[in-house]
């Protein structure tokens, strides 16, 4: 490249930072804008630290709502307690006074002794 | 001395490692981007001819620079930063084409006679005479830019306007140094021939 050539690319170069001037609008817009981008580096955005508890709930729901999934097995607490209420209930509303629930045990016992003989 | 020296080391590259970003560092990155964004505003606004446009290319550029690489090695920044802008311009201009074909009806984009270069270049001073004529230079050379094809372009504001190296400039277009050579002398030669008589 001859001296002429790089006179003539230094103008161009030297027009084009010229036309760098900025009005003060402008210039405020940029300056906010860069406060804004160094915020932002201090609290840098981490969206995989969403990934873990969204996967877990996605896990979990699927789990439970998926069609097909296994029947739930074992003990069950809330028909045992179902089973008692009905009980308790069964002997607040019987017309039997309670004196008869009391010998309930002699009754039985009676009623095995009659079914022997 | 050598005790607090490594560790100072440590703490930077543990820093590095984590992502986080040390006092130094975000005010290195302040510097950084003050000294950037004017011209990344202007090679934004003479690729789109929008001032708003223009405005969120480099908001877009700066938070985004921001974000990912601010834990990076400051002499780093440059070319990963313009390397974001040139990829807004270019998705910028993806979206005006394919607007365009959309609403063609709409009202035809803005011509270079819309423009007031004499505001953009007007500098206190220079005689009224001078400054038209610098005026239309600049409206010619920016007229010369934009029908540059795209890598050519980025090519001539990266390593001309900017000043980035030749490697810095490959860097932030994604190519070898000698696609940018190869694209940097053709800008050279198309510019040359569109601004005969008006560049001396």
């Amino acid at each position: 490249m001859n001296n002429e050539q790089e006179d003539r690319l230094e103008a161009l170069r030297q027009a084009l930072r010229d036309s760098e001037r900025l009005d003060m609008v402008a210039a405020a817009k940029l300056r906010a804008a860069r406060a804004r981008a160094v915020d932002a580096a201090r609290r840098p955005a981490r969206p995989w630290l969403w990934a873990v508890p969204a996967a877990a709930t996605a896990v979990l729901v699927a789990a439970l709502w998926l069609p097909g999934a296994p029947p739930v097995t074992g003990p069950q607490p809330q028909a045992a307690g179902t089973a008692v209420a009905s009980e308790a209930l069964d002997v607040l509303t019987d017309e039997q006074s309670p004196d008869f629930y009391q010998d309930l045990e002699l009754y039985e016992w009676l009623d095995r002794e009659a079914g022997r003989a | 001395m050598t005790a607090l020296n490594a560790a100072v080391t440590v703490d930077a590259t543990l820093t590095s490692k984590l992502g986080w970003v040390s006092t130094a560092d975000l005010q290195s990155l302040d510097a950084f981007l003050a000294s950037v964004e004017r011209r990344a505003f202007r090679m934004a606004e003479v690729a789109t001819r929008d001032r708003d446009e223009a405005l969120d290319i480099v908001q877009d550029a700066m938070l985004q620079l921001s974000r990912r690489y601010a834990a990076r090695p400051a002499q780093e920044w440059p070319a990963l930063f313009y390397r974001i802008v040139e990829n807004r311009i270019r998705d910028w201009q993806r979206r005006q084409t394919v607007k365009n074909r959309l609403f063609f009806w709409r009202a035809p984009p803005r011509t270079e006679e819309d423009e007031d270069p004499v505001a953009l270049v007007a500098e206190p001073g220079a005689g009224p005479q001078e400054e038209v004529q610098r005026a239309e230079q600049m409206r010619r050379l920016e007229q010369a830019l934009r029908s540059l094809p795209a890598r050519q372009r980025e090519a001539f504001e990266l390593r001309l306007w900017e000043g980035l190296s030749v490697e810095d400039t490959a860097r932030a277009m994604g190519c070898s140094d000698g696609s940018v050579k190869t694209h940097l002398h053709r800008a050279l030669a198309a510019l040359r021939q569109e601004l005969e008589g008006v560049w001396p």
